[in-house]
Order: C-alpha cells, then structure tokens, then sequence
C-alpha cells in the first residue's frame, strides 16, 4: 500500500526538520567557513583546501593527533577492563547493598564539567591533592605534580576519564549482564563450578555487543566532546603539548578567532569515527536493518 | 524485573561487596568534601586535607541564593526549562524517528537512519561557531529556544528507540492498522506501554541537556538568561577574596536536580537500557 508507506513517512518531518535546521545548515556553514580564510572583519577570502593543508603542515596537529589517539586507547584499555571487574564485583555483592553501590559510582557521571573541573583541581592538586596525599606520598615516592608535569599530564588525563565514566560504563555491563537468560549460569555451573570458566566463555562471549558500543562510546567522547578535555586543562594542551587533544586544538583555534581553522578540524576527524560507527552498526550479528 | 543470579559463594559476595565499599569511597570521598566545603572559609578550603569545617558558615550559601553574583533562581529555572522542554522535545521527534525507522525497510529510510548516525559523530557542538551565525540569523540569540531546539536533535535517541520500536510485537500494530488507525495513532498508542523507555531516554538527555555548557555560553548572553552551570563556572574567575564556599554550594546546588531524577528512576532505567542494548 503506497498510501500507508507515504503516510508513515510524515512521522519523520519533526525530528528531520529540526535537523535540517539545526544540524545541515550549521554544517553547511562550517564546511564553507573551513574553505575561507580566519577573517574576524569583513569578508573572508575562499582560500579552498588551504586550512586543511594548514593542519596537515602544523606540527601541533600532528601532536595532537598522537595524543588523541593514545589517550582514546589507554582509557579504552584502563576502563573496560575496570568496568568488567566492576560489574562482577557489583553483580555478586550484597543484593541490599547493589543499587546505592552503583548509584554512587555513577555520581561522577552526572556532575556537570564545571563541577569537575573544581574537584579535579583537589584531587590533582600539586602538593596537597588527594592523589598525592593519599596514595603517592605514602607508597613512598616523590609527590608528583600531575598537572604541570608532562610525563604526567596525560596519565591525569585517563585517572579523570576513568573516575568519570567507569561507572557508566559499569552500569552498561551490569545492566546487559543481568538480562542474560539465566539458564546459561545453571547449565554453566553444572558442567563447571569455577568462576573463571564461566566468565570467559560465558559472560564475556554473550556480553561483547555491548563492549563493543561502549568502546564507540568512549571513542566519541574522546574525539568529539568538547567538555571532557575542557574540564582539566581548561581547554590548553597543558606543559609542552602533552595534554594537546584534537579536541582542545580546535578550541584554542576558535578562541583565538580562527574560525576557519576550528571547523576544518572537526569536519577533519568525522570521517574516520563515520567509519567506525558504520562498522559497528553494519558489522553486529544483528544488524540494524 | 527478574531475580538476579545468585552467585553460590557468601565468601565471595562479601569480598566483593567489601572491594566495592572501597571504591565507592574513594569516588563519592570528593562529593562529600564538595558539599562540606560549601561552609567553609577559603583559608580551610585550600587545605584539601581538611574534610570537617571548623565552624558551620552559612553566609556564603545566603549570599549566593540571594542573587550577589548573578540572579541565582531565574538561572537556575533557565536551566530546568531548558533541559525539561529539551528532553520532552527530543523524546516525541526521536520516538517518532525510531518508530518509523523500526517499520520500515525501504533504501530511503536507510539512509535517513544512517543520516541521523552522523549527528553523533559530528556534535552540533564541533559546528559551533557556524551554528552560532545561524542562531543569530534567526533571531534566537539570547533566547532559550536558541539553545532547546539544536539540542534536542538527538542520534542517539534516534538509535535507541528504534530499538525499543523493533521489541514491539508486529502484531500489535498490524491490529491497529486493521482498526482504521493512522501511523500517528499507532504511535501514540503503543507509547504508554514503552514509559520506561521514554523515561529513561528522557533521563539521559536531561542530564545532557543540563550540562550543556558551550552552546549556552555562546548562545545565551545576557546574565538573565544563562544557564546555572555556565553561571558557576563564570564565578572562577572571580579575586581571592571571593569567598570559595559560594562555588561550593551553587556546584552542589547544580548537581542535585540530576541526582534526585536519577535515584528516583534509577530501576526503570537500568532495565529499559537492558533491552536497548540487548536486543
């Protein structure tokens, strides 16, 4: 029935409006800004493909990239494992204790960037933050100053995504878990009484969609967001470019006016995480369509 | 909801549950010192060391409520309106969207799903500057419409009710097609038996929304018409004598409302996103 098929289709109009609106415009006006020259006055010049080339030649960028790239990695590698964990621990804890558990772990997660920027300002702090105070100093090493120092600057960096998003991402786990048709673990145990086993061929088999997606998650909030990197550094690359993301980049470019600059690296990154989204989506034994 | 599986061990639950009793200390330890911070004099709060205030000073608190720095309650009900007309709006466009694109499986909705895909990729916030210049163009500059309606074009709830839709029995709406009812009204009824989906949707785009900083920092100039979270950052900058407890309190004051909402749906949540990201 061609009739019914068109009149589902209006049901699109609202949410595609709003997006031609708010999202193709904009975007429309981002790729044209990145093909024009920074000009705050007065007409700016289509300089083409010369802000990208402009990246491409900056040794910043290229900093910045590395640094991205490690950092989306090294959170990926501290936090999924960690949520894992989490989520075992969570998922055999007292069943009273469960849910103000989590919830707690999740606080971190609702904090609005501003907030966390004054705490992380307490627990980095130089000499007297917590990190020192509490495990540093009494392992009996030299205080390290987390937020100057730029071989620790990047370790700070994942501490921070861990503290914030590793109770989210436990959540996630713990919430696919326990929808796991019960029957497996009976099977599972019968047939072996180890933990171990059951874990490994078990839970994590069943469980990899959904560390799959929160790995696009964690890639997303590392290349994309704008507040997780603000949050520590306020938005500069921290001593000697060791904390320079992709992210802190464009924001120093659209703050010093370069408009031109900040858009062309956002439009840079979103093929490649385009890509990977689409792997995920058109990879999954179920896939979307 | 089901009864979880019981591990067999007591040993192990209480090793596990006693693990997490350590963690969970060490990440609600800052919230704790955030919230009796708020009472503190600035000489106690640059000693991070210090948990407990020597003495109880609520003046900083009254100071900030009172609107000293800037109109605390008119910005503080800028940034609920916000977020609450934000997250109803994102709710009806992207169950609508992930309705039809649950149904239907013709190449055109295909690549309008895919198109929606790109949204999460590419953040309205990456085109800020361009989105900006549109704002102004359509006179929403300064207005809390100018921040509401770019945010609730949401990917991700495009994504996560078309798989709420797709868990939907086809024969629940084939009954209601065979009743004459429009797609509208398919919609509509099937929306009741989906609340827990739709709240807990609603519940992650609230906090989204409400931690919304860069658009309204941009979009939103006049010190009326700020939002809470960009109005405590703006208190920072601020001399030393400024007394520190204010931040304190108005941070504390800023994480509530998301808290409250949390703890409140905090079941329904944890098994609608059982099904999103199960099924």
């Amino acid at each position: 029935m061609p009739n019914r098929n068109r009149s589902t289709l209006w049901l699109l109009v609202p949410f595609f409006s709003l997006f031609a609106l708010f999202w193709v415009a904009p975007l429309i006006g981002g790729i044209n800004m990145s093909l024009h020259s920074n000009a705050i006055f007065g007409e700016p010049d289509f300089v083409g493909a010369e802000n990208y080339q402009m990246l491409l030649d900056d040794p910043r960028f290229k900093t910045a990239i590395d640094n991205t790239f490690n950092y989306t990695l090294a959170t990926m590698f501290v936090i999924v494992p960690l949520a894992v964990l989490l989520s075992s621990l969570l998922h055999s804890a007292w069943p009273r204790l469960k849910p103000v558990l989590s919830f707690i772990l999740l606080l971190p997660g609702l904090t609005p960037p501003a907030v966390l920027a004054l705490l992380f300002l307490l627990v980095f702090h130089g000499r007297a933050g917590l990190l020192n105070q509490w495990f540093v100093i009494p392992l009996g090493f030299a205080p390290i100053n987390w937020l100057k120092d730029p071989s620790w600057i990047m370790p700070a960096l994942v501490i921070q995504a861990t503290w914030r998003w590793v109770g989210f991402i436990t959540f996630f786990i713990l919430a696919g878990r326990e929808s796991l048709p019960k029957v497996y673990y009976e099977v599972a145990t019968l047939e072996t009484g180890r933990r171990w086993p059951i874990f490994s061929r078990v839970t994590f088999p069943l469980l990899q969609h959904v560390i799959v997606f929160v790995c696009i998650y964690l890639i997303v909030d590392a290349f994309a967001m704008f507040s997780g990197a603000y949050v520590l550094l306020g938005g500069s690359g921290g001593t000697a470019d060791a904390g320079l993301l992709l992210i802190n980049y464009s924001y120093q470019a659209f703050s010093f006016a370069q408009f031109g600059t900040a858009a062309a690296v956002s439009l840079f990154v979103a093929p490649a995480l385009l890509g990977l989204l689409a792997l995920f989506f058109f990879r999954s034994r179920r896939p979307s369509f | 909801m089901a009864r979880t599986y019981q591990p067999p061990h007591r040993r192990w639950s209480f090793l596990a549950t006693g693990g997490l009793v350590l963690v969970v200390i060490a990440f609600a330890y800052p919230f704790i010192w955030m919230s009796l911070a708020a009472f503190k004099s600035n000489t106690e709060i640059f000693n991070p060391n210090q948990l407990w205030p020597t003495t109880w000073d609520l003046e900083p608190a009254q100071r900030l409520l009172s609107g000293e720095w800037f109109p605390f309650w008119r910005v503080f009900f800028n940034s609920l309106f916000i977020a609450l007309t934000q997250s109803l709006l994102a709710v009806i466009i992207t169950s609508l969207a992930g309705y039809v694109f649950a149904n239907s499986k013709s190449w055109f909705t295909r690549i309008l799903f895919f198109l929606s895909l790109v949204v999460i990729v590419i953040p309205v916030q990456s085109l800020a500057v361009s989105l900006f210049v549109w704002v102004n163009d359509l006179y929403l500059i300064d207005r809390l419409w100018g921040v509401i309606l770019p945010g609730a074009v949401s990917g991700l709830g495009v994504i996560w009710f078309t798989q709420i839709f797709r868990q939907v029995p086809a024969t629940l709406r084939e009954a209601a097609q065979l009743d004459g009812a429009s797609e509208w009204r398919v919609w509509w009824m099937l929306l009741p038996a989906l609340l827990p989906a739709l709240i807990s949707f609603g519940l992650i785009h609230f906090v989204l929304a409400w931690h919304e900083h860069l658009l309204a920092m941009l979009i939103l100039q006049s010190p009326e018409q700020q939002t809470l979270p960009v109005a405590i950052s703006s208190l920072y900058s601020s001399s030393m004598r400024f007394p520190y407890a204010a931040l304190m309190a108005g941070s504390v004051l800023t994480l509530i409302p998301t808290v409250i909402l949390f703890a409140v749906c905090f079941r329904r949540f944890k098994s609608a996103l059982a099904d999103v990201i199960m099924h």
